[in-house]
């Protein structure tokens, strides 16, 4: 990681992470059955819907910051492994650690409003993979500790 | 004013704060931007580092009372504790003595269950205490780390209130 992320750049990071989040999420909703698994489909619902809130709004910082927000991929790898709802609750608690480094980083690049946004986001995203299975970390965003 | 010592022995056991010449926080290779004050130059930081420690040892020592009290509580407590001695041996202090220390008293409910419900509740104000201290840092590399333990403390919280004790999913 470099050591001279810009604030500019830490926002288009997380706009990127949250194109991702938003994709991938949305993947796992339309594979898990309502009717099998209804508490993991509410908790993959509801993580999409943060998600693309999210992205709107750091879309806007990012616009507000005077650039042009990048756009999401043509496509993204899918993931394996989650037909199951194990497999699937895995794969979003795994998926909201990772979004959590990207927010980290965000917050020590920006100040203002921009880090609020991060930090909110990193403690909402740390806060959602734990409902999703995943232990409580003792550096959440930082892979460096892990 | 000057403030009272670390209690090193109640609340840090083991943890060895090194003291060394300007507070580092070490092994910061993600962080956006060197930790390091210039040297000779009040860091503008320091403030907020102490703050940071004071409230990390009220944490530790809320949790090592209430496990003095409720014995049992002991498994379930201790991953918030070892993560927040953790987040304490990381700010390594420059001038041992000198760190604010917590002078709230700690009062433990007698019943298990409230004891419990009390030690999630001061992870919730200790989360935010530290996510409005990360807010504040003027250093991106300690506002990032700062930020890390207040999420920690998030996730802490959210899993001493699960029925279980694991995992509220």
């Amino acid at each position: 990681m470099s050591a001279t992320v810009t604030p500019g750049q830490a926002l288009q990071d997380a706009l990127a992470a949250e194109h991702a989040a938003t994709y991938l999420y949305g993947h796992l909703v339309g594979r898990t059955s309502t009717d099998r698994a209804p508490a993991l489909a509410e908790d993959l619902r509801a993580g999409y819907v943060v998600h693309r809130a999210r992205r709107d709004q750091v879309a806007r910082l990012v616009r507000d910051d005077g650039r042009t927000p990048v756009a999401a991929e043509p496509a993204y790898t899918l993931p394996v492994g989650v037909d199951t709802p194990a497999g699937a609750r895995r794969f979003a608690a795994d998926l909201e650690s990772r979004c959590c480094e990207v927010y980290a980083v965000a917050v020590g690049a920006t100040w203002g409003a921009s880090r609020q946004w991060a930090l909110g986001a990193l403690l909402e995203s740390a806060l959602r993979a734990v409902a999703l299975g995943a232990t409580p970390s003792v550096w959440p965003g930082l892979p460096e500790r892990s | 004013m000057s403030a009272p010592a670390w209690p090193r022995r109640r609340v840090l056991g083991a943890v060895t704060l090194g003291a060394v010449g300007g507070w580092v926080v070490a092994g910061c290779s993600g962080a956006p931007e060197p930790l390091r004050p210039s040297a000779g130059a009040p860091d503008p930081d320091l403030a907020i580092t102490r703050q940071v420690g004071s409230t990390l040892v009220a944490q530790v020592d809320l949790i090592t009372r209430t496990v003095e009290r409720h014995p049992g509580l002991a498994g379930r407590l201790e991953p918030a504790r070892a993560a927040h001695l953790e987040h304490l041996a990381t700010l390594v202090d420059a001038t041992p003595g000198d760190a604010p220390t917590a002078t709230a008293p700690v009062v433990v409910p007698a019943r298990r269950r409230l004891a419990l419900r009390a030690v999630a509740d001061a992870e919730a104000g200790t989360s935010e205490t530290l996510a409005r201290l990360a807010f504040r840092a003027r250093s991106g590399a300690l506002a990032r780390l700062v930020a890390s333990m207040a999420a920690s403390a998030a996730q802490h919280e959210q899993a001493l209130r699960a029925p279980d004790g694991g995992s509220p999913a």
